[in-house]
């Protein structure tokens, strides 16, 4: 069990909700920048924060821009962003999130996409059995990644299992994931070329020719956005917008008390009743072959 | 007709008892009057227009030129949770379903997430298990006939839709006639655009090709076979579908005025004139109040949200292909033995030598094709049992004629995608099976 929990603010599905974390001592923690990337360094096991839970349509990502970045919904247009169905999917199909402590610099180009990073930490598409739920920070086995190059930026996807998955040991690399669940990493290319089609953008891109690279070379793109974020939460890249309080680490000039951090909490209106997701959101979008 | 008008029809409510998720969950129904009712008996087949009220809701109702059903929801799209109306129960309150004395729920197979349509029944319908249809050469599986509705909205157990029907696809359940009627909510706002079974595969590419894809396999993490499929796989068009509707709204009449015999089936109703079957709306009240009373539930396990990813691809190709190849002998050594028999001449005395040579020969044919179709019904057991845990068909399932166990399904959809039969079908292989279909 990881220690950390949450702490929801506002109304699920409305503009005001988010979701603070706590560490285990209950101190108000940046997801982003105060939880460890390593679970276990030696065993390579890392950490992540989901954000989206599998088959769920939310768009709930680590607000980077705000004070102790915590979970909100994506607003695109002044509306609460939901993904597609594209058929046959439904929603997410994994549980999708982020491992902490990382950034994909924007003012670094990417030799391997040829593209600059997307300001985000480095995304994480859990394959386990278990629908985890919307920030809960699970100990993570790296199998994979794949180069989606989304809207003209470096988006990595790295390929993962939860470690408490009952199978988790029979999964070591990519070509577990091919033999063990036939069809799941062509869905997932299926999935992020086509995802925002609905919304009128156009297929999404890869590099390496679509193909998923190994679990070693997921680790080594892991560990680059790693020194990234150590640069950024040290002052040494300017990450622009990006809010880089934290509660934990020592050599960062963002650091920040837990009476601050409580304050920051405390004020965002608390936990309300939950609004009901407009039923537009469970449409099917049958993509039409052009 | 306009989509506001068809919501705004029905008027029927549900009443929930019991802890949701559980065994003595029941949602009782009752109608615009507040009357208790039961959705298999008391809930007109043919739906009824705000213009015509006065007119008797039996008889059928065509608008423009289209038949309208309502449709009793059983299972809303993307649950797992088999729900279905208690046939067995006085007033056939909508329940979930019990196997091995567990809560069922239906397992999701990749990329599929629960059931992919809205779920559920035609009221006044029945597949009598006393008939053999002609179509599948099954008998009926017993319950009211089973409607997927392909609209965008995910509905709600228990509510009741005004649909079209724009086809139907004849499913061999475990060895019994399961005919899936596809329809569309009138309110649905693409209703206007979709008339027949060609419409949805215009407007909703893959749909089809995923449903049978979904009813062949869905109980395959359950240790059961792959289901099969009469007319080799293929929707039947509306029409079709509305005479298959139509059959089974006769066996229904049948059964409610004890025409024929429903064996366990509750045929307790409050509407239904001229039924024996009929009650007081006060027999019916003091039915729903001996159910406990709504109180909130346990969650779901998290096992239902695993996804299977079936047999990989080599296996399942061979497998399919040697399957076929046996069922065929196994038809063919049927015939042999069905046909060839021995046949006595009783008024003969004096047997001429080449009379008994030809009652020899038939009955060697007659001995070689029933041994052999003893010895490909063991093998194919004997596969199904190592390909599929638990995998036991009992015999009475196995009751259909011979020649209609050809898998029809099974191979050629598995063509149609380019993939084995239990590959999981990814969204390429859809899109290529609505290039293929056009």
């Amino acid at each position: 069990m990881s220690g950390y929990s949450v702490e929801q603010r506002g109304a699920a599905n409305s503009l005001g909700y988010r979701l603070f974390f706590k560490n285990d001592k209950g101190q108000y923690i940046s997801p982003f920048h105060d939880i460890p990337i390593y679970a276990d360094a030696g065993k390579n096991l890392f950490n992540m924060v989901v954000e989206v839970p599998r088959w769920t349509n939310a768009k709930m990502e680590i607000a980077t821009k705000d004070t102790l970045n915590p979970i909100k919904q994506d607003v695109k247009k002044g509306k609460l962003r939901y993904v597609a169905n594209v058929f046959p999917y439904k929603g997410y199909i994994w549980n999708y999130g982020a491992i902490p402590q990382t950034w994909e610099d924007p003012g670094h180009k990417d030799e391997n996409t040829g593209c600059c990073g997307d300001n985000d930490p480095i995304d994480v598409c859990e394959i386990g059995s278990k629908v985890c739920s919307r920030g809960e920070v699970i100990s993570v086995k790296v199998l994979g990644t794949l180069a989606l190059i989304d809207e003209g930026e470096t988006d990595w996807k790295i390929i993962v299992i939860n470690v408490e998955d009952p199978e988790a040991a029979k999964y070591n690399n990519i070509d577990d994931v091919r033999r063990m669940k036939p069809g799941y990493l062509e869905a997932t290319i299926d999935w992020f070329r086509r995802y925002k089609v609905p919304d009128g953008k156009p297929e999404n891109q890869f590099a390496f020719n679509e193909e998923f690279k190994d679990k070693d070379f997921a680790i080594k793109v892991i560990k680059s956005t790693h020194e990234y974020w150590k640069a950024l939460v040290t002052k040494k890249t300017d990450g622009g917008e990006i809010n880089c309080t934290n509660a934990t680490v020592s050599d960062s000039p963002f650091c920040c008390t837990q009476e601050c951090a409580k304050a920051t909490v405390e004020a965002v209106p608390p936990c309300g009743v939950a609004n009901p997701i407009p039923p537009e959101v469970d449409k099917w979008f049958y993509y039409q072959r052009n | 007709m306009h989509m506001e008008l068809w919501a705004t029809l029905a008027g029927y409510g549900s009443e929930p008892r019991g802890p949701p998720r559980s065994a003595q969950h029941r949602l009782y129904f009752k109608n615009a009057e507040g009357k208790y009712i039961s959705p298999f008996h008391d809930i007109p087949l043919f739906a009824a227009s705000e213009e015509d009220k006065e007119i008797p809701a039996k008889r059928s109702k065509i608008n423009g030129s289209e038949v309208v059903f309502n449709m009793v929801v059983e299972v809303p799209r993307w649950t797992n949770a088999k729900m279905e109306i208690a046939t067995k129960e006085p007033l056939n309150p909508i329940k979930q379903d019990i196997k091995k004395g567990k809560l069922r729920y239906v397992a999701n197979i990749f990329p599929h997430k629960g059931y992919i349509w809205n779920y559920g029944a035609l009221p006044q319908t029945w597949e009598d298990p006393n008939h053999t249809d002609n179509s599948t050469g099954c008998c009926g599986d017993n319950d009211p006939i089973d409607v997927c509705e392909i609209g965008s909205k995910v509905r709600s157990s228990g509510e009741i839709v005004q649909v079209k029907v724009l086809g139907v696809l004849a499913l061999i359940d475990e060895g019994e006639t399961d005919w899936k009627i596809i329809a569309i909510g009138m309110d649905d706002p693409e209703a206007e655009k979709i008339h027949d079974i060609d419409d949805v595969r215009k407007h909703k590419p893959g749909y089809l090709e995923a449903t049978v894809d979904w009813f062949q396999l869905y109980k395959v993490p359950d240790g059961k076979p792959e289901n099969q499929f009469a007319f080799n796989g293929e929707f039947k068009d509306k029409e079709f579908a509305i005479e298959i509707i139509k059959s089974t709204h006769e066996y229904w009449k049948a059964l409610l005025h004890k025409k024929a015999d429903g064996g366990a089936i509750k045929c307790t109703n409050v509407l239904v004139c001229g039924s024996p079957f009929c009650c007081s709306e006060e027999d019916a009240r003091l039915i729903v109040q001996s159910a406990p009373p709504p109180v909130n539930g346990d969650p779901i396990s998290t096992e239902v949200d695993t996804w299977h990813f079936l047999n990989n691809l080599g296996l399942t190709v061979l497998y399919s292909f040697l399957r076929q190849g046996l069922l065929q002998l196994l038809n063919w050594c049927l015939y042999v033995v069905s046909e060839t028999g021995i046949v006595v001449r009783s008024t003969a005395t004096v047997q001429q030598q080449p009379l008994l040579d030809s009652h020899k020969a038939r009955f060697r044919n007659w001995a070689v094709g029933l041994a052999a179709a003893v010895l490909i019904a063991v093998a194919l057991r004997a596969m199904e049992a190592t390909t599929h845990s638990d995998a036991k068909l009992p015999a009475h399932k196995q009751s259909c004629r011979p020649d209609d166990m050809a898998p029809s399904g099974s191979s050629l959809q598995g063509q149609k995608f380019g993939n084995g039969t239990s590959q999981a079908i990814t969204a390429d292989a859809y899109s290529a099976a609505k290039f293929l279909e056009l």
